[in-house]
């Protein structure tokens, strides 16, 4: 049976080294090669382009930190909504709950390039987000709510969601009602109940939630391109612009390097730290 | 349970709060391409205007024709390497197992950004740039995982006496994988090419970096509109594909169910 | 008024009438069982005494207060789950503590009362265990435990046996025993199994399609029922169907096949309709004789089984089949022999009246 089974492995085994493995090694490699002032690769062994990105603080603090700051503040915004609309779907009526499941999914069908341009409408000088803060009084004239990091991190909220609501749900479902009126017997209010009983067992749908919202946010591309206007710098746009625009092929493969590196190391450090913190409590295990 | 009227009033609020936050911006996207003057919510007026506008551009028509044709292509090859490669997987019992899994999963993990930096520049490298295949190889790349995922799922849960009671009757490996396996398979392809037509069919980030001009999809010339026209056609354009989203999605909903559909976008 | 007293309580869903009109009383000090087939409302009307349930109409009041519109969490009550609902996250000592932590009591107070409410239960050397490392039995007293540590002003238990294998079923029914008198709780037991109720029960509640059939002294449910659908369901139950005829000194049943049984039971009226019953262990069987049984009913021994102090004979009366508990030291009898069944019957008081 051992031969059938390499044949059927070979076309995907194939694609993914050509396509995929191939062209991170090969940029793993160009990252350190150096480049002409023409943009041109030159094929000597440098650390020139790490060096680049790492003294200058423009790349440090407005490029990488920014990308950083903006991904965790979504990723904490998207998890507040995101486990608040966990939370009522999972206490709706049942027959109900089907179809709340089926918005909540709508939006990640839909284009993400159309979403992002939904947003821009919302937000713009004459948007209805606008006309409602003037007609309320909260602002005397229309506010710049567009091209700034405001925007972007709305726009990263929009996308992470619906992630977070599949994977926060999935979790709450699986606690018991019970256990919540457990603590109402005992002399519980019902917010006693939720944060000492549902809240606790809900930390590793939170723990999902929020390191796929940050997968997504830090990577986040269209968001910054569409609702930044070019004036908030990304680290995905950077790439994207050095390597196609500057066509400085070297510096775009550090950019994006730095760019996984990062975001692997990031997330591999937090859940790390929740997990040490979830052992210094007893270790959860719903049902 | 004790209700109180000010506690459910509070809990349908926030319900309809969390969805207007959700959904608003899309039903005000609709709105504004009714609008006859300009993308401004509320429309000043109803017209249809402008989707008869999108008729008359050529250069949308022709990116609808190229998601379409790209989107299928990737759903079939993606899918077909998937199934192929699951059932390869539970067959295969080699030291690579692990390794290889892993690989199939990858792209999952690895930014879709970088997946496309990569490459667009070892392909600008050798020169191959502008073909749909490299176009349609990136997409199968970043899309593998889900059908793989999906069918090996689905393998779980049979027997694996399923295939050796075929062989056991005389069939041949290939009758037993063509005349049992495949047919049994069918609950997790269909879910499977839907998933990766409407991925490679929304995807802007891989196209971004490998599409020529010749080979513009529709989330690209999208963009490309919404930097140089900024009218309510654009709103229009959208709408369409907010309906071709909604129409996949309730079909899917009705005949295979969302739960088959667990995604990352 | 009792400490927990049930008035006029309704509960509708829908067009399913759960609880009609309930009316009850529970004494201080009682172990009352509230007994019935599933989905009879006894779960719904415990639930509704928690507060986890509102009623349709109706009050209720705990400990003389009237509590129908107070929440679960000002109630006082303790209530034990029948999966328990401990709380999975929490180590057993936390589990019980909890209800004293929202109490915001002093620390050394609630480790003070916790440890005592677990030594009551024997798990104090448990208290840092989590649920998931404890055996059914340890988690039934820790959710009793949790239920008791806050001196409630009732105890609620909701089927709390029926999820433990059946000796330790048995053991705990013990303990839940000795547990309740010693703190002298008054404590309602839901519970589908007949044997439990009117083995720990100071009184059992026979509950009927959201009614209730009788309530009573154990001896009294199992001796005189109300009912057929009592007699039914606590115990085995074998019907005769007849006319009230003989004198009042020596009361008989006649049944439609000329056969007559002795009866015993209040206001009988002689020429009326009724129904009697006989327990298993109620009837003496002896070789059938012409002579001396004439006029007594007859049957077939179809079965026996042999269960060491004593054997059941399964013996066929006309079309039916009637269970006999027998001890071994009489007449033997086998399969296949003729028989007299040697009994006195106890008429259903309802069903004179319904006559």
């Amino acid at each position: 049976m051992k031969r059938p089974a390499t044949i059927l492995l070979l076309p995907s085994v194939t694609i993914l080294g050509a396509f995929f493995v191939l062209p991170l090694i090969w940029i793993l490699i160009l990252s350190f090669l150096g480049s002409s002032p023409t943009g041109e690769v030159v094929g000597e062994f440098t650390l020139g382009n790490y060096a680049r990105f790492l003294t200058d603080s423009y790349y440090l603090t407005d490029l990488l930190w920014r990308t950083i700051r903006l991904a965790a503040v979504a990723t904490l915004f998207s998890v507040l909504v995101g486990y608040v609309g966990a939370l009522l779907i999972v206490r709706a009526d049942p027959a109900a709950q089907r179809w709340m499941i089926l918005l909540v999914m709508l939006p990640l069908w839909v284009n993400l390039v159309v979403r992002t341009l939904a947003l821009m409408v919302v937000l713009g000088r004459t948007g209805p987000l606008n006309q409602l803060l003037v007609g309320l009084g909260i602002a005397d004239r229309p506010l710049q709510l567009l091209y700034n990091e405001t925007a972007v991190v709305i726009g990263m909220i929009q996308v992470a969601v619906p992630f977070v609501v599949m994977a926060i749900y999935g979790v709450l479902q699986s606690i018991p009602r019970q256990l919540e009126h457990a603590a109402m017997t005992v002399g519980a209010t019902p917010l006693a109940a939720f944060r000492r009983v549902t809240l606790p067992l809900s930390v590793p749908g939170i723990l999902a939630g929020s390191v796929l919202a940050f997968g997504i946010n830090i990577e986040s591309f269209v968001v910054p391109i569409l609702l930044g206007g070019g004036r908030v710098r990304f680290m995905s746009v950077a790439a994207y612009e050095t390597a196609t625009v500057s066509n400085n092929l070297p510096f775009a493969a550090t950019i994006g390097i730095i760019l996984l590196v990062v975001a692997m190391a990031l997330l591999g450090l937090y859940q790390w730290a929740v997990r040490s913190a979830g052992r210094a409590a007893p270790a959860l295990q719903a049902g | 349970m004790h209700k109180t009227i000010l506690g459910t009033t509070l809990w349908y609020l926030g319900t309809l709060a969390f969805y207007v936050f959700l959904l608003a911006p899309l039903a005000i996207l609709v709105a504004v391409s009714f609008n006859p003057v300009a993308m401004v919510f509320p429309p000043q007026g109803f017209t249809l205007a402008w989707y008869g506008t999108i008729l008359e551009k050529p250069d949308f028509l022709h990116a609808a024709f190229a998601s379409t044709l790209l989107g299928v292509m990737t759903a079939v090859i993606c899918t077909g390497f998937g199934v192929l490669a699951a059932i390869g997987l539970r067959r295969y019992d080699g030291p690579l197992k692990g390794p290889i899994t892993s690989l199939l999963m990858a792209p999952l993990f690895i930014p879709a950004v970088i997946v496309a930096l990569a490459l667009f520049q070892i392909l600008f490298m050798m020169g191959i740039l502008n073909n749909i295949w490299t176009l349609v190889a990136a997409h199968v790349v970043v899309t593998i995982p889900y059908p793989v995922r999906n069918v090996m799922a689905q393998l779980e849960g049979f027997e694996g006496s399923l295939e050796e009671a075929a062989l056991s009757v005389g069939a041949t490996p290939r009758q037993a994988l063509l005349r049992v396996t495949l047919p049994l398979l069918k609950a997790s392809i269909i879910p499977s090419l839907i998933i990766t037509f409407v991925l490679s069919w929304n995807n802007y980030t891989v196209s971004v970096f490998l599409a020529s001009k010749d080979w513009v999809t529709l989330p690209l010339q999208l963009r490309a509109y919404l930097q140089y026209e900024y009218q309510p056609f654009v709103a229009a354009m959208s709408t369409m594909l907010i309906i071709a989203s909604v129409v996949l999605l309730v079909l899917v909903d009705r005949t295979v169910g969302l739960g088959a559909m667990r995604k990352r976008g | 008024m009792g400490q927990i007293s049930v008035r006029d309580i309704t509960k509708v869903w829908g067009a399913f009438d759960a609880l009609k009109h309930i009316d009850l009383d529970v004494r201080e000090g009682e172990f009352l069982s509230i007994l019935g087939p599933s989905g009879c409302g006894k779960s719904t009307l415990l639930r509704i005494i928690a507060g986890l349930e509102a009623p349709t109409s109706g009050q209720i009041h705990i400990a003389g207060r009237d509590v129908t519109r107070d929440p679960v969490w000002k109630r006082r009550i303790g209530l034990v789950f029948q999966n328990f609902a401990l709380w999975p996250h929490l180590t057993v000592f936390r589990n019980v503590s909890m209800g004293l932590e929202l109490r915001r009591l002093k620390k050394d107070e609630i480790r003070r009362r916790v440890l005592e409410a677990l030594r009551m239960v024997q798990l104090e050397p448990l208290a840092e265990r989590l649920p998931s490392q404890l055996s059914g039995g340890q988690q039934q007293r820790v959710a009793l435990a949790r239920a008791i540590v806050l001196k409630p002003d009732v105890l609620l238990l909701d089927e709390p046996l029926s999820a433990l294998d059946k000796n330790l079923r048995q053991d705990m029914q013990v303990e839940l025993k000795t547990l309740q008198q010693t703190l002298g709780l008054t404590t309602v037991f839901v519970t589908h199994d007949q044997e439990e109720a009117l083995s720990l029960s100071d009184r059992v509640v026979v509950m009927d399609r959201g009614a209730i059939g009788q309530v009573d002294v154990p001896e009294a449910i199992y001796n005189r029922p109300a009912s057929e659908y009592v007699a039914r369901f606590v115990g085995e139950a074998f019907l005769f169907r007849g006319i009230v005829s003989g004198s009042g000194a020596r009361p008989m049943l006649r049944l439609p096949d000329g056969t007559s049984v002795p009866v015993e039971g209040e206001r009988l009226q002689t020429g009326r309709e009724a129904v009697a019953f006989v327990r298993p262990e109620w009837v003496e069987l002896e070789p059938y004789d012409v002579h001396s049984h004439t006029g007594a009913p007859r049957g077939v021994i179809d079965r026996l089984m042999f269960f060491g102090q004593t054997s059941d004979y399964l013996v066929r009366v006309a079309d039916r089949q009637l269970r006999v508990k027998r001890r071994p030291d009489g007449p033997a009898l086998s399969p296949g022999n003729d028989v007299a069944l040697i009994c006195k019957a106890r008429v259903l008081a309802a069903q004179v009246d319904a006559a």
